[in-house]
């Protein structure tokens, strides 16, 4: 059922640079990722697996501590994995925040105490979400890395932080449009006539600058891809199928879908016990299904004999998740 | 105790949530709980917060953004379709400014204006809570299960409550200084109701809508928070780390479900070598498992031979979770 492998995909994408893995929870995704960083660092290229998910399992894939900053693999030259700190990310960005309001204050004179309108603005539940999409931002910008694996949170979350790009601009374009109008104002008002310098808007004007940079990183097909992992069974199709639809609608390029978890029915015989033939012919009946519905299909990978935890595993994941269709 | 014991010791519980990481079968126990407490015959709605809710899926019904709807003798369900909302919402505005001014077009600068408030990022969120809140208020059902978003967004979304308390308290005050002087502009405009009055009525009618909602979230007389976990090393860690997390939270939970037990009697048969693994491994986690949550176990569910979908499947289920 692969006909075009990732293997194959990835070299017909010389310049892919942003890899998501997305799908519903339980399927495989932060393997995936991991597997798939562990392979580009194999090809010689420096890679970067990062995870944005409020909950972590990256350190306990990898068998060591990745938490809160970027570290070295298990001595694999090239492969360093990085569990961002929320927490920190938020104490600073409201630091920022803080910074950018006090400054305000002071300009606009306003004679008030800046805390309740930084709380105001910090305690905004979307304050979370956004400072970690900025992290990820800086994380990409800062191109450190040949490539970067992202293993993000469940899709529903990476959707919309993906999405969030245009909804970022669209706010900037008003506050920009603001501020100049403010500014007019208060050069006409003012009794010097001397255009003073207004960090405020220098900030925006930035700002919008790496929205608009993201937004063209994320969008880009030859540079950006977002895989989906599924199981053959019927509620993680339902999920890929509905979110493929949704990223079509956002422009952010699929790059196909990954099937983890399947059966090898070589292994059935006459004295196969029943639990295990009826597993096999339900995983068949969604193959059936997955083939159908899904043109894109670019590796399945079989149900291993123990849990994918540590390099050795990685190893073998990445192995069958790269090979060539031929011997799929 | 089981889990139908619990429910036979607790009457007074009218609000179910099955947490836990993704893919450990949240949606396929809460369809479970809802058919079963259906059949000992409540009036029971399943819905979900979750924008990738697999309700439909497991029901085999299109339910997504069609309201609640009967799927099963006093079983309901219901998936909520946050972007319909907002449009409602938006239509809502737009509707008050037509008559507001008596116009029948909207100037472009105002609909622009209503387009970005509306892609805010916090939008989808309030928009699902603020269905949920209509849900719950309304009342009507005798139990309110609540198929929740993965670990670490539904803490997320169970935090919200508290912080958007805090955030509206914080606003209120602010308006409220701002009223002194409105008052005064008003009274020479001899207006009794000031702009500001109406503006800080309607965010006091968003706090008590939250704080109705958050204090049923954490109030362990009406409501039960189950934790779904499987016999797999970093599903425990996860499962600890969550739990300690939501207690921060005071969200009570009541007891855990351990799913995906593979019976061990398999290892009689003529099985796969992963197969063979997995029991053994399992046998390790499921010690811990009894060690950790010592006491409060209410179930043990075995991997079962396909997944769960369509009613006679759930049915089977529900024996399964609830003993038959």
């Amino acid at each position: 059922m692969v006909k075009d492998s990732l293997l194959e995909f990835t070299r017909r994408h010389p310049d892919l640079k942003y890899v998501f893995f997305g799908g519903k929870g339980g399927v495989g995704k932060t393997v995936m990722a991991g597997a798939a960083a562990l392979w580009y660092a194999r090809q010689g290229r420096k890679t970067l697996l990062a995870s944005t998910n409020p909950v972590h399992s990256l350190s306990a894939l990898l068998g060591q501590n990745v938490f809160g900053a970027e570290r070295q693999v298990g001595g694999v030259p090239g492969f360093y994995a990085y569990e961002i700190d929320t927490a920190d990310t938020i104490k600073r960005s409201k630091e920022e925040i803080r910074e950018k309001i006090r400054w305000f204050l002071k300009y606009a004179d306003i004679p008030t105490e800046s805390d309740a309108f930084v709380e105001t603005a910090t305690m905004n539940p979307s304050f979370e979400e956004s400072a970690m999409f900025e992290n990820m931002i800086n994380i990409m910008f800062e191109d450190k890395y040949d490539v970067y694996v992202f293993d993000t949170a469940p899709t529903a979350n990476a959707r919309r932080l993906l999405g969030m790009s245009r909804v970022y601009s669209l706010w900037v374009e008003k506050m920009v449009e603001s501020r100049k109008e403010a500014q007019a104002m208060r050069l006409a008002l003012s009794f010097r006539k001397k255009q003073e310098k207004d960090p405020l808007m220098d900030y925006l004007i930035s700002f919008r600058s790496r929205i608009v940079q993201a937004n063209r990183l994320l969008t880009d097909a030859s540079r950006t891809a977002f895989y989906f992992v599924t199981l053959p069974e019927a509620l993680p199709i339902a999920v890929i199928r509905r979110f493929i639809g949704w990223f079509h609608d956002f422009g952010i390029p699929v790059g196909g879908v990954v099937v983890n978890g399947v059966i090898d029915p070589g292994v059935i015989s006459t004295s196969t016990s029943e639990f295990v033939l009826n597993r096999v012919l339900m995983q068949q009946e969604y193959l059936a299904q997955i083939r159908d519905l899904f043109p894109d299909v670019r590796a399945v990978v079989p149900l291993f004999e123990t849990e994918v935890q540590g390099l050795r595993m990685l190893e073998r994941v990445a192995q069958v998740l790269f090979r060539n269709s031929s011997s799929a | 105790m089981s889990l139908a014991q619990f429910f036979r010791d607790n009457p007074g519980i009218r609000y179910i949530m099955f947490g836990g990481k993704g893919g450990l079968g949240k949606t396929t126990f809460s369809a479970a709980a809802a058919h079963w407490l259906a059949g000992q015959g409540h009036r029971v709605l399943v819905f979900s917060v979750d924008p990738q809710a697999s309700l439909s899926d497991i029901f085999e019904r299109d339910i997504f953004g069609k309201g609640e709807v009967e799927i099963a003798p006093n079983l309901y369900a219901c998936e909520i379709d946050a972007d319909r909302r907002i449009q409602e919402y938006q239509e809502e505005v737009r509707q008050k400014i037509r008559d507001m001014y008596g116009i029948d077009q909207i100037p472009d600068e105002i609909e622009n204006y209503i387009r970005a408030a509306s892609a805010e990022p916090a939008m989808e969120e309030s928009a699902i809570f603020d269905q949920v809140v209509d849900i719950v208020v309304k009342g009507g059902y005798d139990y309110y299960i609540y198929d929740l978003v993965p670990l670490g967004h539904a803490l997320y979304y169970l935090s919200m409550a508290s912080v958007y308390d805090a955030w509206i308290t914080k606003i209120t005050g602010l308006r409220e200084e701002m009223r002194k002087y409105d008052a005064v502009v008003a009274t020479i405009r001899r207006e009794k109701e000031t702009e500001e009055d109406r503006i800080l009525n309607e965010l006091i009618y968003i706090r008590d809508r939250i704080n109705k909602s958050s204090s049923i979230l954490t109030d362990p007389q009406r409501t039960a928070f189950f934790f779904v976990v499987t016999p797999e090393e970093m599903v425990i860690e996860d499962t600890l780390k969550a739990a300690s997390l939501f207690s921060k939270y005071d969200v009570p939970i009541r007891g855990y479900v351990v799913n995906r037990v593979v019976p061990s009697a398999l290892l009689e048969q003529d099985i796969p070598e992963y197969l063979r693994n997995r029991i053994l491994m399992q046998r390790g986690n499921m010690e811990r498992i009894h060690r950790e949550f010592a006491g409060r176990i209410l179930a043990e569910v075995p991997e079962m031979e396909r997944d769960i979908r369509g009613m006679t499947m759930i049915a089977k289920m529900a024996g399964v979770l609830f003993g038959r």
